[in-house]
């Protein structure tokens, strides 16, 4: 196992490198620049119409610590990119390779598909789990120097949820690659679904008559509970995990069902 | 003693297409076997649902006595595989690559990849993708044989290789042979086949037309013939004799392909004066050819 992990590594250094350089920059440069967000730039921000702050998911305003984090990173950009960065893992763990036909020399040897499967996985779950890693560290110093008057324990259960739905999706993406082999299919389904659970969140929040929209959207169970100033809701959480788990099971049967590589 | 390879009406059908058909077929240990047939006649499936990469339509296939899907580990221990495509994810060094498959298959002795990559003048330090086609192979090759598996699945084991590396492919087969291994290859290039099979199968549209023995091929001794006359002579004469078939004459220049003896023709061509006579070697696609037509033509009549 360890030595297909290694080899399932090597071929995705550069991405795995790339994506967590990225995500370091584009927390550091948000979490800093609270300093500079000085009261009359917040309060502008606190004057944008109700709507349009719940569409950006901005909920609880600029001028505090935890408003700005939730601002900049955690409702929507921070989700948004650690989502796209598990699609592209997920796509690269089974579809991409089939796609390539690069799975024989992986299955002829003595590996079964479960392990396989097995070994793609961890290297998309670690990946989102380093992801969200130094997006937390990069906030945490932030906070913590600039005093945002967040607690730590806060700011880590907000990075959780938003890694467990960024896992959600990652493991989406895995489980279409795993039924079908086909990039295109994966990165189709995945960016419908995400844009699909996005809009039954916002819609839900927008218009009281389709407030059991949000019920649809893994986003709901991250963002209900105010993860910066509650934590996370135990019972959503638990929603999102069996998420995974489910699409897990999926991405199990179906590959060993099917024929691979045709 | 159980067969290496043991199929019985394996049938594969990719949604309404044919990829094979009831193809019955046992290779015993220890035997070179060569899986025969021009392009897209089903070759590659069948080795693909030996590997339980593909699962059988209808029909079952056995391997070292075994399910492939259900034994799937313990075959695939002691099978050495080589794809017909060989494509490799992420930028390993050649040594990075084969050390993987090695360890995948329970370690396999450094000495023993020197070795084989030695033999085929192949440098374990580069990088694969920066490779030609010629070396990739050698890498798929170095991999198939490295843990000296019980049974060898060959798809187009020489593609690319240049005539010195297909001559040490052949050695390296009879050694393999030797030493009690079993090769399943497939090829539609005759000559690999003849030189290093014992038992011939030839498939075409997804099914198995004819099993044959190498050499039995080679007495069936199809050869072609030309034969020069000094004068244009009357084709009548030469059309009725036994063996003789694909006849033309070009002014005082006989064509015709000649099964078994050669005397009928030579008797008639007696009563003109020869100039000249070329025969060519028994040619091992004209034989195959020959079963073809056979097999087309008892099915006709």
């Amino acid at each position: 196992m360890t030595s297909l992990i290694r080899k399932s590594l090597r071929g995705q250094r550069r991405v795995l490198l790339g994506w967590l350089l990225g995500l370091a920059c584009y927390a550091t440069i948000y979490s800093s620049f609270y300093g500079r967000f000085d009261e009359i730039a917040a309060a502008k921000f606190d004057a944008m119409p109700e709507a349009m702050r719940t569409a950006f998911g901005w909920s609880s305003g600029f001028s505090t610590g935890a408003g700005y984090l939730d601002a900049v990173i955690y409702s929507m950009i921070g989700p948004l990119l650690l989502i796209v960065f598990a699609i592209v893992l997920g796509n690269r763990g089974i579809a991409r390779p089939e796609d390539g036909g690069q799975l024989d020399f992986y299955l002829a040897n003595p590996i079964s598909r479960n392990r396989f499967l097995t070994g793609r996985y961890l290297i998309l779950a670690g990946g989102i789990l380093a992801g969200a890693a130094v997006i937390l560290i990069a906030v945490l110093s932030f906070a913590v120097t600039m005093d945002m008057g967040i607690g730590i324990a806060n700011i880590i259960a907000a990075t959780s949820g938003m890694a467990l739905v960024a896992l959600v999706f990652g493991t989406l993406a895995f489980a279409v690659g795993a039924a079908t082999g086909r990039p295109g299919t994966v990165l189709g389904t995945a960016g419908a679904v995400v844009v699909a659970a996005y809009m039954c969140k916002v819609l839900s929040d927008l218009i009281d008559e389709l407030s059991w929209l949000r019920w649809l959207s893994p986003f709901h169970y991250y963002t209900a509970n105010q993860p910066l100033l509650h934590g996370l809701h135990p019972g959503h959480t638990l929603v999102l995990v069996a998420l995974v788990t489910g699409l897990l099971a999926v991405s199990f049967v179906t590959f060993n069902r099917r024929d691979v590589g045709v | 003693m159980t067969p290496a390879v043991q199929t019985e009406g394996l049938t594969k059908y990719y949604g309404p297409h044919r990829g094979l058909e009831g193809v019955t077929l046992e290779v015993p240990t220890g035997e070179v076997f060569g899986f025969l047939g021009p392009n897209g006649a089903g070759k590659t499936t069948a080795i693909r649902l030996m590997l339980d990469f593909i699962r059988p339509t209808k029909g079952t296939v056995r391997l070292l006595g075994a399910d492939p899907r259900r034994s799937g580990m313990a075959v695939r221990r002691r099978v050495g595989y080589l794809p017909g495509e060989l494509r490799f994810e992420g930028p390993d060094r050649v040594e990075q690559f084969l050390a993987f498959l090695g360890s995948a298959r329970g370690g396999v002795p450094r000495r023993r990849i020197v070795e084989l990559a030695d033999r085929f003048d192949l440098d374990l330090t580069h990088k694969i993708r920066t490779l030609s086609k010629g070396n990739k192979q050698k890498v798929g090759l170095v991999q198939a044989f490295m843990h000296e598996p019980d049974l060898l699945v060959l798809d187009e084991p020489t593609g690319g290789l240049d005539p010195l590396m297909q001559q040490e492919f052949q050695d390296l087969v009879r050694e393999t042979r030797a030493a009690g291994q079993t090769i399943f290859m497939s090829s539609h290039v005759l000559a690999e086949v003849q030189q290093a099979a014992d038992r011939v199968g030839i498939v075409r549209n997804g099914r198995l037309v004819a099993v044959e023995r190498v050499e039995s091929l080679g007495k069936r001794a199809i050869r072609t013939v030309q034969v020069h006359f000094d004068a244009p002579v009357p084709a009548e004469e030469f059309s009725g004799l036994h063996g003789i078939s694909k006849l033309r004459i070009e002014g005082p220049v006989l064509h015709c392909t000649v099964d078994g003896r050669l005397d009928p023709l030579i008797k008639a061509a007696a009563r003109h004066t020869v100039v000249d006579l070329i025969s060519a070697e028994p040619d091992l696609e004209e034989t195959f050819l020959s079963y073809y037509y056979e097999q087309e033509d008892a099915r006709h009549d």
